[in-house]
């Protein structure tokens, strides 16, 4: 051990290597070489046979701009831009009320609450949601039992279904940033806005707002980029005309056997998702190390 | 501050909404489990017969066992890897940074559904059977750059005189990090302070009544001050041998760079 250590202490340099090398092997190895070998194949063709034909071009990224595929990019850009507003408008008030309305003690409590229901599977969540969306469902039931409709509503399968679905998987991630940065508001610059006469919604308009954008960006992109990107909740709990370009991507692995193509539309949201966070994680950089 | 009331009762109804919408899946889910009836549609009254079959069945059992070897798999790799990266990013200067910032990120980013198809197709690309350990290769993909970036914020928020103080104290590298780095983020969560005792060398220098306890800052003051004092060490500088091309791999001793 000890020559061990004085070896590494004539080279730091190799400790530093040493230190590094397992995730560095690993993230490069299974996570950019993949990525890299994905990219390659959206440029090659698929075989009548189902295998990958190595002629290169770009008529899959052609392909990719057909009416018919933009018509999924449209709808998952949409279920995305709703998930993300209906997010930020349930958060926001929960996040308030956390960083400020709450003593310190509930504060621990309720936070953990946010939190814990994200501790079970996500599958399983899913599926709470299909008990109590279907026909015969938690919903139905009682609305038929109260008189209220004299016939089942038809919830699941459709894309208020997975507009659900996917709210409320993504809620925490815009809860918690939120919550960071409010935490850190100074409460007097509140009281400072109403003896300068501002109302309460002017009041939050043009100060609480303002201040808490950073959060509000970096949950947005949380949000957003999950929920474009989702394949599991419109798969369960959307039907056959809620196909997002998640599923559009699995598909062309899963049922087509169409992996040049499938490569290239999975490139095509890679892109997306990185040009956003660009643009926008520079605003929301802050609040998203914090909550990391 | 404490009870004062900002915004009306709104915000109390909204915030108490979304937290039953929050629980309701969890609760209808438990609920449903005592239900009598095989489709979960109509309430046939109440049982316990699903705990059993759940008990008898095999393959549930089976698939319990695989998702904990997983777990633990996965865990165990990545609490590795990444605390001995996040030791090299929690390190004030680093060169290269935001290279490897991008590589360390780039997982946590880019869609599930992409980063899931391009490791199947490479996976079959190497004819790699898929398996319960392609599982956990993927998963360790997924999840190290957690701890990296958690641990290494963690540790970029610690005081490095006090590792600093450990080394001129007499403790190698290998302690230092198990009795002081280690147990310094655990430092809340862990009260029962014999198990982290400082060494002995430590020790010996602080005041009789901290002797044996966990290194908390307060502790540690005095002899902060003390190993500033005593630094004769100066900082490192790659060797002017070196092709230029490779002096970017030099880096200043993670436990030297102090101001």
């Amino acid at each position: 051990m000890e020559t061990v250590l004085q070896f590494f202490r004539r080279r730091p340099e190799y400790r530093t290597a040493t230190l590094l090398s397992g995730s560095l092997i690993w993230l490069v190895g299974f996570f950019l070489l993949p990525l890299a070998y994905l990219l390659a194949v959206s440029f090659a063709h698929r075989s009548p046979y189902g295998t990958i034909d190595w002629t290169l071009g770009v008529a899959n990224y052609v392909r990719a701009f057909q009416p018919l595929y933009l018509e999924v990019y449209w709808r998952s850009f949409w279920m995305a831009l709703i998930t993300t507003s209906s997010c930020a408008l349930l958060g926001y008030p929960v996040a308030y009320t956390l960083a400020l309305r709450v003593s310190k003690r509930w504060k621990t409590v309720l936070l953990m609450l946010v939190v814990v229901p994200f501790w079970t599977s996500f599958l399983i969540r899913t599926y709470a949601w299909m008990v109590i969306l279907r026909s015969e469902g938690v919903i139905n039931n009682l609305l038929l039992a109260l008189h209220v409709i004299h016939e089942p509503l038809r919830l699941l399968y459709t894309p208020l279904a997975v507009m659900i679905g996917l709210v409320y998987g993504e809620l925490p991630f815009m809860i918690l940033p939120l919550y960071a940065v409010l935490q850190k508001f100074d409460p007097t610059l509140l009281e400072a806005a109403q003896d300068l006469g501002a109302s309460r919604w002017s009041t939050f308009l043009r100060v609480t707002l303002p201040l808490s954008a950073p959060g509000l960006v970096a949950g947005s992109i949380l949000v957003f980029i999950a929920s474009v990107g989702a394949f599991v909740t419109p798969d369960l709990l959307g039907g056959a005309r809620t196909m997002m370009v998640g599923n559009l991507i699995q598909n062309q692995f899963a049922v087509a056997r169409d992996h040049p193509f499938g490569s290239a539309v999975a490139f095509l949201l890679t892109f997306l998702v990185l040009v956003l966070v660009g643009v926008g994680l520079r605003k929301g950089e802050q609040a998203t190390q914090e909550i990391l | 501050m404490t009870g004062k009331r900002r915004g009306g009762w709104g915000l109390s109804i909204s915030t108490t909404a979304v937290y039953l919408f929050l629980y309701a899946p969890i609760f209808v889910l438990m609920i449903y489990s005592f239900n009598r009836s095989r489709l979960s549609a109509h309430w046939l009254g109440f049982t316990g017969e699903w705990y059993a079959v759940l008990w008898r069945d095999e393959q549930i059992f089976q698939s319990l066992v695989n998702s904990l070897v997983v777990a633990a798999g996965v865990t165990l790799a990545c609490v590795v890897f990444g605390t001995m990266s996040a030791l090299v990013f929690s390190r004030p200067r680093l060169r290269g940074k935001a290279l490897l910032d991008g590589v360390v990120y780039l997982p946590l980013v880019i869609p599930e559904i992409v980063i899931a198809v391009a490791t199947v197709i490479f996976f079959s690309l190497l004819s790699l059977k898929l398996s319960l350990w392609t599982i956990v290769i993927a998963h360790i993909t997924f999840c190290v750059s957690y701890v990296i970036i958690v641990v290494g914020a963690r540790l970029a928020g610690m005081d490095r005189s006090i590792q600093e103080a450990a080394l001129d104290l007499g403790a190698n590298e290998w302690a230092t990090f198990f009795r002081v780095t280690l147990p310094w983020p655990l430092r809340r969560f862990w009260p029962p302070p014999c198990w982290f005792s400082p060494p002995r060398s430590m020790t010996t220098l602080l005041p009789p009544s901290s002797r044996g306890f966990a290194p908390r800052p307060c502790r540690l003051r005095s002899i902060r001050v003390l190993s500033v004092e005593l630094r004769r060490r100066s900082m490192p500088s790659p060797p002017s041998s070196w092709p230029p091309r490779f002096r970017w791999f030099w880096l200043p001793r993670g436990w030297s760079a102090v101001p």
